[in-house]
């Protein structure tokens, strides 16, 4: 696998997420924490997740289709807001209609526990070689 | 529009992430808060547009204030939804909330984000438990 820190956007290396390039149609993308992700009572905002959920669900359908993919709505639940070491997300696609493709994700923390989980409808804009 | 200086607010100051991103508080006609940006490089995305992940932070954060200035306790995000209305990339973003259901341990809040010109960028909506 390819450590690809990375061409995803200014924001997400503003965060310091980590991208691997894989094999498979997905997309692996771990967050490392650090003090400036924290909230003041020490919780990670909610944010955070939804950044790496919606960057997760993203890349994934941008992989799969070839296309950029330009967020239309996301539904995010929080379930541990309290800070791990690490972070990893897994994406699954549900549905394609055209244009229009609706993913969902999960973020896991270091012990494999679910954090947060979303689902988001994406616009496809083809990417012009 | 001035600058909010009330000890009520001294939480968001301590907050890193909101310092990270860069949001500011400002009051609106002497009561509302408002969530402030002005938007930089580091908060676009590869199509150059404002990332997601900004709104979605913007939004839980003026729905945070919102709730905080009126429990004056903490509060946690259980859910949240975010409808992505217009894209932008430059200049300055305001976000205001609006409490929708105020219970004893649970909350509803709605939210939105505008563009200098009023259009609207963003709007969103979450529950929250309140820290009791």
């Amino acid at each position: 696998m390819e450590e690809t820190k990375s061409t995803i956007s200014s924001f997400f290396d503003y965060l310091g997420f980590i991208s691997e390039e894989t094999e498979e149609p997905t997309f692996d993308l771990e967050l490392p924490i650090n003090s400036f992700l924290l909230q003041d009572d020490g919780t990670v905002h909610p944010g955070v997740f939804a950044t790496m959920l919606d960057i997760m669900m993203g890349a994934t359908i941008s992989k799969q289709t070839n296309s950029f993919a330009t967020t239309i709505n996301l539904n995010l639940h929080y379930f541990d807001l309290h800070p791990s070491n690490k972070y990893t997300a897994e994406t699954t696609v549900l549905n394609r209609d055209g244009k229009y493709v609706t993913g969902e994700g999960v973020i896991y923390d270091e012990h494999q526990n679910q954090v947060a989980k979303a689902s988001g409808t994406f616009k496809l804009n083809p990417i012009k070689e | 529009m001035v600058a909010v200086n009330d000890a009520k607010m001294d939480w968001f100051e301590k907050n890193s992430f909101i310092k990270h991103l860069g949001f500011e508080t400002i009051e609106r006609e002497g009561k509302d808060i408002v969530v402030k940006l002005s938007i930089e490089a580091k908060h676009l995305n590869i199509q150059q547009n404002l990332h997601g992940g900004v709104h979605a932070a913007m939004l839980d954060t003026i729905q945070t204030v919102a709730l905080r200035s009126v429990y004056e306790t903490g509060v946690t995000a259980i859910n949240q939804n975010v409808h992505y209305l217009a894209g932008t990339n430059s200049g300055v973003i305001y976000a205001t909330a609006k409490i929708i259901q105020q219970g004893y341990k649970i909350a509803a809040v709605e939210s939105e984000i505008l563009d200098e010109d009023d259009r609207l960028i963003a709007k969103g909506s979450g529950v929250y438990k309140i820290n009791r």
